[in-house]
């Protein structure tokens, strides 16, 4: 009797694994494509091929706006840089930043009978000769800047009074702004016979021109 | 009771070769056979199809995150150019680079023909340089202009600019290097009767008055033109102090 339970019991052990195993199988052949038929894999196959079609279309679609919007994105990236540059080039016209560069320092010590029209006619004539920055006394030269006088030795730049020396500095090349300034007839050969100013003038390989105190009103 | 068992033994074996054969034709249907070559080929065909789906399928994914993406930043740049194109202009205007029109002055100033040909018959006396305009004139003009509170001057429409100079080659006078001709005529823009006042008191205009010279001037509503010139920086940097 108890031999028979034992071979009962191992008996069904075997039928057990062998139903999950059959059930098992016939699960996975029920979803599998081998279990279909020709014709219905032909159209699976077609359905398949027009989902991709459409995909690579779209992907295709897609690939060309990107190429295009790099573009542009690149394109608005150089007008950003360009922008920035043009802008930085024209506050250093304005006087708004503070500048460098080689050039020149005239300066005008107490002793010379200066008078305002001196001081126009000398940054007229660096203006002339190519100075691309000027300040007298660290007071940047802008298209609103006026020089004027109230008396003697009471010259105003900016509404600011001088004080002596007066010490014009330009940005340019040095060698031509001094030229432009010494040239036989010259503003110097005027200043020396007529006047009896004499200044000193000295070329640089750095000069630093601050930015304007008060940022010009001009249009 | 041993027929019992028999039966019992034989039941389970029956059941037991029945399950057999059934998984052994499952496993048969599984593997291909001759008659389903077609099939596997499609099968192949179709599983080939999957994984390109997929493929570009996820190449569809990044495309469209990196499309997000240029849209993002295609606004983000859209902003910061109106931001600094904004910038730009009031650089440009403030370096006379527009055109302004408003209140201010017209001056015009001619040389002297009147004086010059009365006395001109007065050989030993006779000065011709005393009855024309000279470019220093203009330039202390343009300076008492300025500090009269001028906001934008031109001569015979060239716009002053910081960098202006203005020069004379024998008899003729340059401003920005443009050769001009009297009349000259000077527009101002800022308050007419401010500017008015502060250059009929002393100056340039006081002394040609003195000497007879045709001035005049005007309160008008002035156009002036942008600076056409070129804007030379070859030797300056931004920096220093």
């Amino acid at each position: 009797m108890n031999r028979t339970m034992v071979s009962l019991a191992i008996v069904f052990m075997v039928l057990g694994l062998l139903l999950s195993m059959q059930f098992k199988t016939q699960q996975k052949l029920l979803n599998s494509l081998a279990y279909q038929d020709a014709r219905d894999l032909i159209t699976i196959y077609h359905t398949m091929k027009e989902k991709l079609d459409d995909l690579t279309a779209t992907a295709d679609e897609l690939r060309l706006t990107k190429a295009t919007l790099a573009v542009r994105s690149e394109e608005g990236e150089q007008l950003i840089n360009h922008t920035r540059q043009e802008i930085e080039q024209l506050q250093i016209l304005n006087g708004e930043v503070a500048v460098t560069g080689k050039g020149i320092t005239v300066t005008i010590t107490r002793d010379s009978p200066v008078l305002h029209y001196d001081l126009v006619d000398l940054v007229n004539e660096l203006w002339a000769t190519g100075a691309e920055a000027i300040a007298i006394n660290d007071h940047r030269i802008t298209a609103t800047t006026s020089i004027q006088q109230y008396g003697p030795d009471e010259i105003f730049v900016n509404q600011e009074k001088l004080l002596f020396p007066y010490v014009i500095k330009a940005i340019g090349d040095p060698q031509t702004l001094e030229k432009g300034l010494t040239f036989p007839g010259g503003l110097v050969e005027n200043w020396r016979i007529l006047y009896g100013i004499y200044p000193s003038i000295t070329l640089r390989e750095s000069i630093n021109i601050p930015a304007v105190k008060n940022p010009s009103t001009s249009r | 009771m041993r027929k019992t068992w028999l039966i019992n033994l034989t039941l389970v074996c029956t059941i037991l070769g029945i399950l057999l054969s059934w998984q052994y034709k499952s496993y048969k249907v599984e593997t291909p056979s001759a008659t389903s070559v077609l099939q596997t080929n499609i099968i192949e065909m179709i599983q080939e199809l999957e994984q390109e789906i997929k493929n570009v399928e996820e190449e569809i994914s990044s495309l469209r995150s990196a499309l997000t993406f240029y849209d993002e930043m295609g606004a983000e740049d859209a902003e910061k150019l109106a931001f600094l194109q904004d910038y730009l202009h009031y650089q440009r205007s403030m370096a006379a680079l527009t055109p302004v029109k408003g209140p201010g002055l017209i001056i015009t100033l001619d040389d002297n023909v009147a004086g010059a040909q009365s006395a001109s018959s007065d050989f030993a006396t006779f000065r011709p340089e005393d009855y024309i305009i000279h470019d220093k004139t203009l330039l202390y003009l343009v300076n008492e202009i300025r500090a009269a509170g001028a906001q934008a001057i031109a001569i015979n429409n060239q716009r002053i600019v910081a960098t202006s100079n203005i020069r004379c080659v024998g008899t003729v006078i340059l401003v920005n290097t443009t050769p001009m001709a009297p009349p000259y005529q000077i527009k101002a823009l800022g308050n007419p009767e401010q500017m008015k006042e502060q250059l009929s008191q002393v100056g340039e205009i006081v002394y040609l008055k003195s000497r007879n010279f045709p001035v005049k001037i005007e309160v008008a509503e002035v156009e002036i033109p942008e600076y056409k010139g070129s804007l030379r920086r070859s030797h300056i940097q931004k920096g220093g102090e």
